[in-house]
């Protein structure tokens, strides 16, 4: 065989068996989103910036930043967005102060039959149709619910109390949709926490809540941020539960979008308020998964 | 055991009350589900059937709990074949353009439901194509927002699987494509139903983006009882909630059979 | 002509070497060993080999034909990794049977294979069991049946027997060895153990940072070092600061403190400069022996002495330089205590000059 010279050597680019041609497998996946995903939320960003006329949702073209400009200068709408931030604070604070425990108690207890059944009602409940969530907690906290129902029958109260149709029916209606979330944040982050580092620092004298405060808490910070972050973003964007546990009382962003659009007919402007939600959302969740990332060591 | 290292009281006891939080809302449209009289009051009535029987003579909730059924049905079907092309893509390619697909999979579920809901059907109404209000416009948005849970996943499956088993199947004579066929996809089973079940469930529960895209004629299950909500509470609406509630325990049960819990939580 | 041919085989992955410029030639029915240290390029060069890596330069000749653009299953290679790769959702038949399914032989004649090929690795009756219900060991032979029965043409190991424990490496060295002398077959063994590679090859590649420092036969590796680093990571050698006052043709003339000696020389080195002296601790005679067989000597001091039963190993200062002899430890022969002066010598084959750095 007669030598070769190294240009004959080089076996030059990838030649296909390597790296065979794999985008076949997405383009489906990919073209579907960019044409109902992509392509109709951008739609929705221009339609944000038309000017507003009542029952028309088709394009016209006259582009203007009134209906922003409206947002953020008449009261009814900022409040709309302070009242839906008030709540997804409330609401992630509650979550992480009753979910912490549960979450510990999942990632630290002895019994692994424990664990497993509380991971598996954890998930169910998360997966289980918000809507029919809502109908036991209406039933539960209605004027005529079983809370109510039962202190008057017991003689402890002569009027109902007024646990639903106002902030604090649908803080406990968000708490109850999307404590589940926070909960799975914190097992993986609890979990990660090497035991040997609490049992030393148990045997180097620290009480328990010593230990808690100063090993464990920090360390599973980043599952606190991560929960804290996605709790926030699903509670700001929920439509169904401020709407039943709200009774339309309660005015947040989602709310106020849909009634926008389905009872005064202004799509424009439903759009503007919509891109609001989608990009504090957005904001939210991005620092979530960045959290996320960091705390799996960029295995998401 | 428990007293090496015991879990503080206050632990337990919040945890406790989490876990009602929980579960008691479950538990009261099961009691209301099963109860006798007309309305759930304290202390219950009593047991029975009725308005299961109900339920199965309802003009409303039967046909939703249908439709509800079969849409997630054809949801999952579409969903796990794009979702998991897709994810032999996300995990196999080398190109650079991954990273940045892996971002837009996941979109949808970022994007609020309401916020979705509205864009897809503004798209609609400009395109003209017939899909505002329709079961495939329904079909689409419900497609959108399971594909991430499948891609999810079915991406963490290969990414546990074992590439020298596949190496070893190209070794021995088979293509590419009779590698993954009779290797890959085999061991990545269960990963795939796991998505399955996951986009079926999501699908069946799915409110906030049917809102903008459903018609009374096309009612699904959720909407039927947010509707029914917003006047009384139908205590058919309970019973088709426990068919919901069994529908859903069956379906995590299996999927903590079919992937590991603990993996899927180190993802969360 | 030989079996495998590999030119200028190169791997960069970014700014990293894999492999660089690996020129090799594998004869017919050759067990040839690429040995070296973690990291070094072993397994990037077999899966190139393979065909599971495509090479960013250079050429893969499998008899007599270039392989480099065919993809794994074109090459007609048998591959055994490190885990071993049993299909976990068949069982030990299926999995032997699958190479033989793709080659569309009919049942008949893949049952009698199936059962041949248990047979040869006497896993006879274990066909129905599932790879977790197998030990390391018979997932091991499992792996090699399953690659043998599709008759390859040559066969590829990966650190097979990295995975096993100290007892069954031993057992399955010397298997793995006859069956592989019994075939006949060309085979590529990877590992990083010196002991596996010094008794099972025909011939080894030592590799270092992606190059192939030194291929030869083990005797050739171990008693010839091409340099250093080949001298340290094959057994134990004394390496000691000398200088060259003459080179010739294989023999180079050194001094070592004021003693003049003579040492084996296979490369340039510069005479006047300093250069480097390998000698193995066997290879280093001591007292009565050393001056039975004339060879020049040097004085040394004991430093220590290690008990090894079979063997006594002395610590050892010539000059202000360390140097470790060993010896049997046999009655007639005498010993020394620490502090102890004693003469060394060696005779010039035994001891090897390699140029400083
Ligand atoms: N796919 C890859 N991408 C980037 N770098 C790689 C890749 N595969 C191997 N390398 C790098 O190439 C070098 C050689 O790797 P290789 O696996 O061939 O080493 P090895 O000699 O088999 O080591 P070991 O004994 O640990 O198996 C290493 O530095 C490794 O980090
Ligand atoms: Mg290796």
């Amino acid at each position: 065989m007669t030598e070769l010279t190294a240009e004959q050597i080089d076996t030059g680019p990838r030649s296909g068996w390597q790296a065979p041609n794999l985008w076949w497998l997405v383009l489906p996946a990919v073209l579907f989103l960019i044409l109902f995903f992509l392509i109709p939320v951008l739609s929705l960003f221009a339609t944000s910036f038309d000017k507003a006329f009542a029952g028309v949702i088709t394009f016209q073209g006259n582009l203007t930043w009134d209906n922003y400009e409206r947002i953020f200068t008449r009261a009814l709408y900022y409040k709309a967005i302070y009242k839906s931030v008030f709540l997804g604070v409330a609401v992630s604070l509650i979550c992480l102060v009753i979910g912490y425990p549960l979450a510990y108690v999942i990632a630290r207890t002895l019994r692994p039959g424990t664990a497993t059944l509380l991971t598996i009602l954890v998930l169910a409940s998360m997966q289980l149709d918000m809507v029919i969530r809502l109908y036991g907690m209406m039933v539960l906290m209605g004027d005529n619910g079983l809370i109510n129902n039962g202190l008057t029958a017991l003689g402890i109260i002569s009027e109902p109390l007024p646990l639903m149709y106002n902030d604090f029916g649908v803080v406990v209606g968000l708490v109850q949709v999307t404590l589940p979330f926070m909960i799975l944040s914190l097992i993986g982050a609890i979990k990660s926490i090497n035991p040997a580092l609490e049992e030393a620092a148990r045997s180097l004298g620290s009480s328990r809540w010593h230990v808690m405060r100063t090993i464990t808490w920090p360390l599973s910070l980043p599952g606190v941020y991560a929960g804290t972050l996605l709790v926030f973003a699903l509670a700001i964007s929920s439509y169904v539960v401020p709407a039943l546990m709200g009774g339309w009382k309660v005015i947040t962003l989602p709310i106020h979008i849909y009634q926008q659009i389905a009872e005064v007919g202004r799509w424009q402007f439903g759009a503007a308020v919509a891109v609001i939600l989608f990009l504090t959302s957005l904001f939210a969740m991005t620092i979530y998964i960045l959290a996320l990332r960091r705390n799996a060591g960029g295995r998401v | 055991m428990s007293d090496v290292k015991p879990i503080p009281l206050t632990f337990r006891i919040i945890a406790g009350i989490a876990l009602l939080v929980l579960l008691v809302p479950v538990s009261i449209v099961v009691m209301a589900g099963f109860n006798s009289g007309e309305f759930l009051r304290f202390p219950p009535d009593g047991l029975s059937l009725r308005w299961i029987k109900e339920f199965f003579v309802s003009q409303t909730f039967l046909p939703a709990f249908k439709m509800s059924f079969g849409l997630a049905l054809a949801t999952t079907f579409v969903s796990t074949v794009l979702g998991t092309l897709a994810s032999v893509f996300l995990t196999r390619s080398t190109s650079r353009w991954r990273e940045m697909l892996r971002a837009l999979f996941i979109m949808p579920v970022i994007l609020p439901g309401v916020v979705l809901g509205l864009a897809l059907y503004v798209f609609y109404i400009w395109t003209d194509l017939g899909l505002a209000r329709s079961l495939p416009g329904l079909l689409i948005g419900h497609v959108l927002v399971t594909m991430p849970f499948v891609i999810a996943t079915v991406t963490a499956s290969l990414v546990d699987f074992d590439l020298s088993i596949e190496e070893a199947a190209r070794a021995l004579g088979a293509s590419p494509l009779q590698a993954f066929m009779k290797v890959t996809l085999p061991n990545i089973t269960p990963g795939i139903m796991a998505g399955t079940i996951f986009a079926f469930i999501v699908s069946f529960g799915q409110f906030e983006l049917t809102l903008f895209l459903s018609t009374p004629d096309l009612q699904t299950l959720p909407i039927a009882i947010y509707t029914s909500l917003r006047y009384a509470f139908e205590p058919t609406a309970a019973a088709a909630g426990i068919f919901a509630i069994f529908l859903v325990t069956v379906s995590t049960l299996l999927t903590s059979r079919l992937v590991n819990l603990k993996k899927l939580l180190r993802r969360h | 002509m030989s079996d495998i041919r590999l030119e200028n085989l190169t791997k960069t992955y970014g700014h990293t070497h894999a492999v660089e410029a690996v020129t090799l030639k594998i004869e017919e029915g050759e067990f040839y060993a690429l040995l070296g240290p973690s990291g070094c390029g072993k397994s990037t060069t077999l899966r190139m080999v393979a065909g599971f890596v495509m090479p960013s330069m250079g050429r893969i000749w499998i008899g007599g034909q270039d392989v480099t653009p065919l993809p794994p299953e074109k090459r007609d290679i048998g591959i055994v990794f490190q885990n071993y790769a049993i299909f976990p959702h068949m069982n030990v038949a299926e999995n032997i049977a699958f190479g033989l399914k793709l080659r569309k032989q009919s049942r008949a004649q893949i049952e009698t294979s199936v059962k041949a090929a248990l047979d040869q690795v006497g896993l006879t009756g274990f066909g129905d069991r599932y790879q977790r219900n197998l030990s390391g060991g018979q997932q091991q032979r499992v792996a090699l049946a399953r690659v043998l029965v599709t008759k390859p043409r040559i066969l590829l190991l990966d650190e097979p027997l990295s995975a096993l424990d100290k007892a069954l490496r031993e057992e399955m060295k010397f298997w793995i060895k006859n069956l592989q002398q019994e075939l006949g077959i060309t085979t590529i063994y990877v590992t990083h153990d010196q002991d596996e590679a010094l008794t099972m090859s025909d011939r080894i590649g030592v590799m270092r940072a992606g190059h192939v420092e030194q291929s030869g036969t083990p005797r050739e590796i171990y008693e010839e070092p091409a340099t250093l680093f080949v001298t340290s990571f094959i057994g134990q050698s004394n390496v000691l600061d000398v200088t060259c006052l003459e080179a010739g043709e294989g023999r180079a003339t050194v001094r070592l403190a004021d003693t003049v000696l003579k040492a084996g020389l296979r490369h340039r080195v510069p005479v006047g400069a300093g250069a480097k002296l390998v000698i193995r601790p066997e290879n280093v005679l001591m007292g009565a022996e050393a001056e039975a067989t004339g060879v020049p000597l040097l004085e040394a001091r004991v430093l220590g002495e290690t008990y090894q039963g079979a063997m006594l190993r002395y610590r050892l200062d010539v000059a202000g330089q360390e140097l470790v002899a060993e010896r049997q430890n046999q009655m007639h022969l005498a010993c020394w205590e620490p502090g102890a002066t004693v003469k060394i010598g060696w005779t010039p084959e035994r001891a090897r000059l390699l140029p400083a750095g």
